[in-house]
């Protein structure tokens, strides 16, 4: 019986973690560059039932129960967003897989929100304060073009003038990056490597200018799933009250 | 008298087995691959009553097959616990992770356990992940095997996985999916982790299963069903309550009433 309240308990737990992850997701839809979460679910353990003194029948197969369900992993998907125009100077995006590495205090992160602003000491930084590297630009500059292969060109007061080149990054895995918030990535897997390389290179992707990635989202989907889950959850919630009640009733036994 | 009430307290212990199952069922109504599993509920074999006690002198009389009252049953028992094969609905993910099985066959996944590093469980849980050494593996982290072993995928990893299992890396292909079938399907057992033991089964590659990528199998578990069982399993429940507090009541007139002195 312990097992059943496990059981309910257990579906409830998981279907709880989907609606979050759901509703982050929902909640994100606007955001730039921002990839949505799933949740894998994978069955628990099948125990012996013999062992709970539920008569079976002897020297039968054995006979197991599960024991509910548990959130495998949550993934991010990479999937690519759609590329919207902007127009905007500093809004950057990544057509193809590669990500971006901009860079706060001593931490290194990857991301694919691609919105920057010029600091006054001449950096693409990102509204979070994350400095896009590699690439510095001198006072008075007032046009930037950056072209696919990530060449950024200013043009100032002095002409145009080379400013640097902005990499893009691949890694040996996706799931080992984590996702910090702000959309920002680390990557800390210990088998897994960093690759930099050169945008419009084969599997990094090319940099868009004035352009900028929406979330990788589909309402229709997210919805379904909200519902799904939602329902699924009611239906966990029915077994734990029916296990309730069948306490109820054991414990009745004796009037 | 006694025997009625443990007849009755089997009954209660069966149909709560049952809600076991149902609730497991229903925990998993959203687990990809997931198999739905069913109790049968048997009689335990019916037992010839010999009729005791009495008038001393019938009994020494009288042959013994008149002392024979009949055959009664003694309650019930599980007799086997069954997994539902029957193929569950198909969704589109999108993910390219993420495969689905058309027909009774199941990928290979290693599945090491002390004493034997090289054992091969099955499964039908698609929504597989590239793992942190870049090796296809479950969501639980059990790898998937491949024709020639585990299934390791490059950096980037822009494969396409065709109807057949084979895996194409750039139209080259890489890898083919080892995809079994089995002849009896009531030789699988489960484990954790949505994998399946075959001890015992004969093991066949697939020859009527297709893998279709970007979908997945959804559990083949019908809510309407599980509900349905839970309240009859419930009832049931309630019933062989019931049963228990009227032998009570009996047991309690027989000591307190029967003979007693006024």
């Amino acid at each position: 019986m312990l097992r059943a309240l496990c059981s309910g308990a257990s579906g409830l737990n998981a279907q709880q973690l989907k609606i979050d992850a759901t509703a982050n997701n929902l909640a994100n839809i606007n955001t730039t560059g921002f990839k949505k979460m799933r949740v894998n679910f994978s069955q628990l353990v099948n125990q012996l039932l013999e062992n709970s003194g539920i008569p079976t029948e002897p020297g039968s197969r054995e006979i197991t129960a599960g024991s509910g369900v548990r959130a495998a992993d949550t993934a991010v998907d990479f999937e690519p967003g759609n590329l919207v125009e902007t127009g905007r100077m500093l809004d950057l995006a990544v057509q193809g897989e590669g990500f971006f590495k901009v860079i706060r205090g001593n931490e290194e992160y990857y991301t694919r929100n691609g919105i920057f602003n010029l600091n006054e000491s001449g950096n693409l930084v990102s509204p979070g304060g994350c400095g896009l590297e590699g690439v510095h630009l001198e006072p008075g500059t007032n046009k930037v073009t950056i072209t696919a292969d990530g060449t950024v060109k200013a043009e100032g007061p002095g002409g145009v003038t080379e400013a640097g080149r902005i990499e893009l990054y691949k890694f040996t895995n996706m799931a080992g990056l984590r996702l910090e918030g702000e959309g920002l990535f680390t990557f800390d897997d210990t088998t897994g490597e960093v690759v930099a390389g050169i945008p419009a290179s084969p599997g990094y992707g090319t940099v868009k200018q004035g352009f900028l990635e929406t979330a990788n989202l589909e309402l229709t989907e997210e919805m379904t799933s909200l519902i799904e889950a939602q329902r699924l959850y009611g239906f966990n919630a029915l077994t734990v009250r029916t296990v309730d009640e069948m306490w109820g009733m054991a414990n009745n036994l004796r009037k | 008298m006694l025997r009625g009430l443990y007849m009755a307290a089997s009954g209660m212990d069966v149909q709560q087995a049952r809600i076991e199952g149902t609730a497991n069922n229903l925990a998993n109504a959203a687990t990809p691959g997931f198999k739905k599993e069913r109790f049968l509920i048997k009689s335990f074999p019916e037992q010839l009553l010999i009729e005791k006690g009495g008038p001393q002198d019938r009994r020494s009389l009288l042959p013994p097959r008149s002392r024979q009252i009949g055959t009664s049953g003694i309650g019930a028992r599980l007799a086997e616990a069954s997994i539902d094969f029957t193929p569950g609905g198909m969704r589109e993910t999108g993910n390219k992770t993420d495969l689905f099985l058309k027909g009774p066959g199941f990928f290979a996944v290693s599945a090491p356990v002390q004493g034997d590093p090289e054992r091969v469980c099955y499964t039908r849980n698609g929504a597989f992940k590239i793992d942190a050494e870049g090796y296809l593996a479950t969501s639980s982290g059990y790898r998937v095997l491949g024709e020639s072993g585990e299934i390791k995928l490059g950096p980037g990893s822009n494969f396409k996985v065709d109807p057949d299992g084979s895996i194409k890396v750039d139209g080259v292909q890489v890898e083919k999916i080892r995809l079994v079938e089995f002849s009896d399907t009531t030789a699988l057992s489960k484990e954790a982790d949505d994998i399946f033991t075959g001890e015992g089964g004969t093991v066949e590659n697939a020859s009527a299963t297709t893998v279709y990528q970007g979908f997945l199998e959804v559990s083949n578990v019908n809510v309407a069903d599980e509900i349905v069982d839970l309240i009859s399993a419930t009832r049931a429940y309630e019933a062989s309550q019931r049963l228990i507090q009227s032998q009570d009541e009996l047991l309690a007139k027989a000591v307190n009433q029967v003979g007693s002195l006024r």
